[in-house]
């Protein structure tokens, strides 16, 4: 398996997992690649497989916030949740009140204790989050309908240049052949002068023409780095807008 | 190693680790750092790190490194703080077995 297949692999795995946390977890591993010195094979071996990694990952997602105990005789690991990863996936959540909140005693042992976690409700945070949704669903329409017609209105405009500058080039192509014929084909009745006026014109309309194509060039290449910002645009709104749901539901 | 490592014991290693770093370090190294101590299979840091990180006790920030931005990690006053406290925690705590092993407490 090459580095790249890994990561391919590794990413098809996270596709469950948050977006942000795939990301996070993806651009760790690709460094780990760079960083490591040896051939993509000796860090794969030592990595283990996806499959494991994709485990470990979800498991310190899930396992957030649960809680082991910290007691007098030092730290416990929560039983019953030790895997191939030994007992380091049990979590001790001893973290996020001691620097605000009185729950250690640095002096007096005795009151070291099990942390509470929060209580959160579920069944009311999801109620909460459908209510808040629907709420906010005009504006939610309002906004995709707007980046929508933004998105079309842009890929038309597009569309329509490119379209238009072909138009010009057959055009002019058509003009200067239709031009250089006549030109040549009335030099009886209309003389070598006037012939030769119009036979000027058609090469210039050739010219036109070739300019024109080379416009078109210059514009497909813009056009080709202008849409995946476009792309980019309509992802970072449509993260703006929905991501504020998705970090609600990882932290629920 | 016959003893294992809890999740606190780890976080407290990892913590000293990067706060040993004042400019911040990154996953790799921590990983073979904590590697010297103790057992530790290469995948089980990045989750550590992540919480870690989550919980405020390290901070993250790109830096370019030959071409590429490599995620530093760093330690907070919050992760120093809790740092702190597994020490002395873990003081008390080594001091005691210690004592058991060397035959000074007595019931």
């Amino acid at each position: 398996m090459t580095r790249t297949e890994y990561m391919n692999r590794l990413e098809q795995l996270l596709s469950t997992v948050p977006e942000t946390e795939r990301e996070e977890a993806l651009s760790y591993y690709s460094d780990y690649f760079e960083d490591a010195n040896g051939s993509d094979d000796e860090v794969i071996a030592s990595l283990g497989s996806p499959e494991e990694i994709a485990e470990s990952i979800k498991l310190g997602l899930s396992d957030n916030g649960e809680g082991g105990v910290f007691t007098e005789t030092g730290f416990e690991s929560r039983e019953g949740k030790k895997d191939e990863l030994g007992s380091f996936t049990a979590i001790e959540k001893i973290i996020g009140e001691e620097s605000t909140g009185n729950k250690y005693s640095y002096g007096n042992k005795s009151e070291l204790r099990e942390i509470p976690e929060p209580q959160v409700n579920k069944n009311d945070r999801t109620v909460l989050m459908i209510v808040l949704f629907i709420i906010c669903l005009p504006m939610i329409i309002g906004v995709l309908s707007t980046v929508f017609g933004l998105v079309v209105g842009a890929i038309s405009t597009i569309f329509g240049i490119g379209v238009g500058l072909i138009g010009a080039i057959v055009g002019l192509f058509g003009s200067a052949i239709a031009l250089v014929i006549v030109g040549i084909a009335t030099i009886s009745q209309i003389g070598l002068n006037a012939s030769l006026v119009l036979i000027g014109a058609g090469l210039i309309c050739a010219a036109l023409g070739v300019f024109c194509i080379w416009l078109e060039g210059a514009y497909i290449y813009l056009v080709k780095k202008l849409i995946p910002l476009i792309i980019r645009f309509a992802k970072w709104v449509w993260h703006a807008i929905f991501g504020i749901f998705k970090k609600e539901e990882v932290n629920a | 190693m016959i003893f294992n490592t809890g999740a606190a014991l780890l976080d407290a290693i990892v913590l000293a680790i990067v706060s040993r770093q004042m400019s911040g370090t990154y996953g790799y190294k921590i990983t073979q750092e904590v590697r010297q101590v103790i057992e530790l299979s290469e995948s089980t840091l990045y989750p550590v790190l992540r919480r870690l990180q989550k919980d405020e006790c390290l901070e993250v920030f790109d830096q370019q490194f030959d071409g590429r931005n490599r995620r530093y990690y760093k330690i907070t006053e919050k992760g120093r703080a809790q740092l702190n406290l597994y020490i002395s925690e873990w003081t008390s705590y080594s001091n005691k077995i210690n004592q058991i092993f060397e035959g000074g407490i007595v019931g």
